[in-house]
């Protein structure tokens, strides 16, 4: 159970490290910005206290000196520069890698986290206030000289709570390390042992604090359980006598022999709560005594009523959920196909009008479950920033990266899986197509570069453009090394456009030198392998000396796709239907006149084909007339040919699974038809390779 | 290497293959099918006859006669044995077609002797063990090693695998 | 699972007690097993003491079983009692997860035997 409080602080101390990155590049833009310092000394804080809650202990040491530098910055003791921004990305690379590390694992990087911490120490002057503290588990409170102030907080966990491992011992010690505290824990609701199920919290608590820190600090220790209670921090102060008196009540209801009923009964009248229970024989004065005294301690400070609410507009699921669901509405959609065809065979005109209905309610179903997948993918770009800025560090070239589109949608694990093409293609512009500022400025251009990050949805696709306004490709280049490497021929014609796809060609590589970035071999054929396997598209387009443009177009889901059914032989096939363009005939007559190339006309044009049944070796007769799909690729047209064409599908995507997965087929998976047959998803990418580069493929 | 046996009795489900007995290990088996159609997927190795549809799951089927390279006639009866397999860390459903399902038995760990060296056509590291049981040899199948590896007996016309071109970084 | 031991003392005026002692950490995966080792004991003694002196961590499941099974002990005219809970760890925990009272709660029905009273912590 341990495991599930350390995965929980994990994924919110990812979050908080992402946020952390975001605000310390946002400081470097605006190091005298308040509201951004509080934000990265807050992030440092909860960091710390709650790393030390969750056992942590490196964390928590480590953020408590970058914690002390902040809070010197926040308190105008000393000044944002770039040598502390640095030093701060710096350590928050060092935390994840802390936050990474396996439980008994030992830590690779102390000698740099411990150099970390010098310079962070070289930054405070002898004068300092802040004062190092050894013992992890006590954050200090905070340096305000505001005075002290009473909180009543009532902390209610939910019945579940203990159920992923939370320790409540750790929040309620950390609570009453605040400052003066009383904790009392209402029992009421407590089951006698026989009928108690005890890994459920029946417990809930009211605590009196007394602190100087403010409520945010409050709230932070109750951070990673807030999801899983209900929590209310109320700043007491006196001015509302009759507020008082309820409060009293409730004290007593815990502390004495009265029941909430009671107090009601007795409040009807008008005399003061504790003189009125004593005559009622309910309690006894010494109890009322005590009572008065932590109420005496609630009547010396002001009132501010401040219960911030802990709704959100947004939820936290895990991802497991998600897809979960999308399974499920998945198998949905197949029944339901299996429900329209029945219906269509019986012809019972109600149970058609019944279909119809499940149909139309199964594809909303389905598209609001794939909606609640989609992200964002400006969540994708601002990570880039921090790499752009790395990277021109590096190379020491200047270079920004702009983004337009950041509020484009995706499917999440669509975006996952974009992440490293993205980084490596950035890399590549920046690498290769921004020249060094001397060039740039013999050129006559501005002597930072700019790499522009552009999302844009486009029909069922988005589209993602990485543009950079760099050197270029050169075509006479690539054209040369493509000979050289035997891809093509010295006679070969070819246009521009195909000259630049031909980068994508495994093995290609035009870097003259190896960087230490892209290195050798890392060719953009991975980059498409990664597209293609989104059921996307990679395309390059450029101008020599002004720059160079790649584009994606990739699916806005992977789960369920819309495709083609195809008949070959007795097995059923699908191909996307982003990539069909038409379907037409092939007689007998065309086949003949290719005399053996598999070749066909399509109004004027001559598009090759790959006559599946030979390629999968299907037995059987050919029908008199075969189907020709015509399929585009980012701009090459391939056509199959198939025995016939069935219509469209919504294809719910099904993993052939591991047994498959390092088999050499040109199938990128499997779905399941009305009736109960299984048919196969084809890889037209895939297809298209093997019949490019037979050799390589 | 041959496996541990340890004491507990064994639950084993018997099945035929070539007239020879085979088992394997009860908690690993799902459930068994027959007369279920089997969808070939083109390109694929010899011993991958192709998929089925499981209740809505799509599960891969391996012949087990090409598997073990055994006698290639085809028999008219087949059965489909269902098994959870472990696939480097993540458990998927596997088809086994064999000729026919026996029975469940159990056997006590005294009637189970280690796998022979030599003498079988079988991979012996696919066997852990052989058992009688009614005065009838059992050869008793190590199921993860049977299905996680890729290679298998048969000849060899596989064709090479298609390399990812080296695996090397597109990583951050 | 939780380290144990039983034995039974005579106790005056009458009947025995059922000492059960808990050693070393208890958290909540042990919480289960605790559970059912209290309700056995009711079953062989009307009278239970639950020492915990030799408890070096305890976590919040486990107070609030012994919230529990003092309720039960006192709607099933059983006896229960905790003994050596003035140990420093013991007590600061119990301070910091409020289960400390002036008296006992309204719903026990003796209210002078409940575990958590000051007065009673303090006759130990």
């Amino acid at each position: 159970m341990q495991e599930l409080s350390q995965q929980a602080f994990r994924e919110e101390a990812d979050e908080l490290l992402r946020e952390l990155e975001d605000s310390l590049l946002e400081l470097e833009e605006q190091p005298e910005n308040m509201d951004v310092i509080g934000k990265v000394f807050r992030a440092m804080h909860t960091l710390k206290g709650s790393g030390a809650m969750f056992g942590f202990t490196e964390i928590a040491t480590f953020t408590h000196e970058v914690e002390t530098v902040f809070d010197l910055v926040r308190n105008n003791e000393l000044a944002v520069t770039k040598h502390l921004v640095d030093l701060s990305l710096q350590a928050r690379d060092y935390i994840t890698l802390l936050l990474n590390l396996e439980n008994d694992q030992k830590n690779p990087e102390q000698a740099t986290g411990e150099a970390l911490i010098e310079q962070f120490k070289k930054m405070y002057t002898p004068n300092a206030t802040a004062t190092v503290i050894k013992s992890t588990n006590t954050p200090p409170p905070s340096t305000n000289i505001g005075q002290l102030k009473t909180y009543r907080i009532q902390f209610k966990p939910h019945l579940d709570i203990l159920h992923n491992g939370t320790n409540i011992a750790s929040v309620l010690n950390e609570l009453s390390s605040l400052g003066t505290c009383h904790t009392v824990a209402h029992r009421a609701n407590l089951l006698p042992l026989d009928q108690v199920e005890p890994e459920n919290c029946y417990v809930c608590w009211d605590s009196i604090l007394t602190t100087s820190a403010d409520d945010d600090a409050i709230r932070d220790v109750f951070i990673f359980v807030e999801d899983n209670c209900d929590l209310s921090i109320t700043q007491l102060d006196t001015n509302n006598p009759d507020k008082d008196q309820h409060r009293l009540g409730n004290i007593l209801i815990e502390r004495g022999e009265v029941t909430q009923q009671d107090i009601d009964d007795v409040l009807a009248k008008s005399k003061k709560i504790g003189e009125l229970l004593v005559d009622a024989n309910l309690i006894n004065p010494d109890q009322v005594e005590s009572a008065l005294a932590e109420q005496q301690e609630v009547r010396k400070l002001k009132e501010k009523k401040h219960t911030k609410s802990n709704s959100s507009n947004s939820l936290r699921v895990p991802a497991e959920r998600l897809d979960e669901l999308v399974n499920l509405v998945g198998e949905m959609v197949t029944v339901q196909s299996r429900l329209s065809q029945t219906a269509k065979q019986y012809r019972i005109p109600e149970l058609q009008g019944i279909a119809e209905e499940v149909e139309r309610l199964t594809e909303e179903l389905r598209d609001n479950t794939l909606n609640i997948r989609m992200v964002q993918i400006g969540t994708t770009f601002s990570k880039f920033k921090r790499l752009v800025r790395d990277i021109s560090d590096n190379l020491n070239k200047q270079v920004e990266l702009l983004t337009v589109g950041a509020e484009t949608e995706l499917d999440k694990t669509v975006i996952d899986q974009l992440n490293d093409p993205l980084i490596h293609i950035i890399r590549n512009s920046m690498d290769h197509g921004i020249e060094m500022p001397k060039q740039r400025l013999a050129a006559g251009k501005p002597e930072r570069g700019s790499v522009t990050l552009r999302a844009e949805q486009s029909g069922d696709s988005v589209l993602i453009e990485i543009q950079d306004d760099g050197k270029g490709l050169d075509a006479k280049v690539i054209r040369e090394k493509a000979i050289n490497k035997g891809l093509i021929t010295k006679d070969e014609d070819l246009s521009d456009q195909e000259i630049f796809a031909l980068i994508f060609a495994p093995g290609f590589s035009t870097a003259q030198q190896v960087t230490g970035l892209s290195g050798r071999g890392v060719g953009m054929d991975v980059v498409k392998r990664a597209i293609e396997a989104l059921s996307g598209s990679i395309a390059l387009d450029s101008q020599l000396g002004k720059g160079t443009t790649v584009q994606l177009r990739i699916p806005l889901t992977l789960a369920i796709i819309e495709s083609l059914l195809v008949e070959i032989g007795e097995g059923h096939f699908v191909l996307p239907l982003s990539n069909v363009e038409e379907c037409i005939e092939l007689t007998g007559q065309a086949v003949q006149e290719a005399r053996g190339g598999h070749l066909v006309h399509v109004r004027g044009e001559l598009i090759p084909y790959i006559p599946l049944r030979q390629t999968f070796s299907i037995a059987g007769n050919l029908p008199e007339i075969q189907q020709v799909v015509i399929t585009n690729i980012n701009g090459q047209r391939l056509g199959f040919v198939v025995d016939s064409v069935i219509g469209e599908h919504q294809t719910v995507i099904k993993s052939l699974g591991p047994v498959y997965r390092d088999e050499p087929i040109s199938v990128s998976g499997a779905t399941i038809l009305g009736d109960g047959n299984v048919a196969l998803i084809l890889d037209i990418p895939q297809l298209m390779q093997q019949q490019q580069y037979p050799a390589i493929a | 290497m041959s496996q541990q046996i340890d004491e507990t009795p064994h639950q084993l489900l018997t099945f035929i293959l070539c007239n020879e007995m085979f088992a394997l290990e009860i908690s690993s088996v799902r459930e068994v099918l027959d007369n279920v159609k089997i969808t070939s997927v083109p390109q694929s190795p010899e011993h991958l006859c192709g998929v089925i549809n499981l209740r809505g799951s799509v599960v891969p089927v391996i012949e087990m006669r090409k598997k073990f390279g055994l006698d290639n006639t085809t028999s008219d009866e087949s059965c489909i044995i269902i098994l959870e397999v472990e696939f480097d860390e993540e458990l998927a459903l596997v088809g086994a077609l064999t000729d026919s399902v026996c029975e469940v038995i159990d056997l006590p760990a005294s009637d189970i002797k280690p796998a022979p060296r030599i003498g079988t056509t079988l991979n012996t590291d696919y066997i852990y063990g052989m058992g009688s049981h009614n005065d009838q040899f059992i050869t008793l199948l190590n199921i993860n090693k049977i299905f996680s590896n890729t290679p298998h007996d048969s000849e060899s016309s596989c064709p090479p695998t298609n390399n990812e071109q080296g695996n090397t970084d597109v990583a951050p | 699972m939780v380290n144990y031991k039983e034995r039974v003392e005579e106790s005056e005026p009458d009947g025995k007690n059922l000492i059960i002692t808990f050693c070393g950490e208890i958290k909540i995966d042990d919480i289960k097993q605790i559970k059912d080792l209290l309700l056995e004991s009711f079953k062989i003694q009307d009278r239970v003491v639950l020492d915990v002196a030799d408890v070096t961590v305890g976590d919040f499941s486990f107070y609030q079983i012994l919230c529990s099974t003092n309720k039960y002990a006192q709607t099933n005219n059983k006896r229960f009692e905790l003994r050596n809970h003035l140990n420093p760890v013991f007590y600061e925990q119990t301070k910091t997860l409020g289960f400390i009272r002036q008296q006992g709660c309204a719903e026990a029905k003796n209210p002078t035997r409940c575990v958590w009273l000051d007065q009673n912590i303090l006759q130990t």
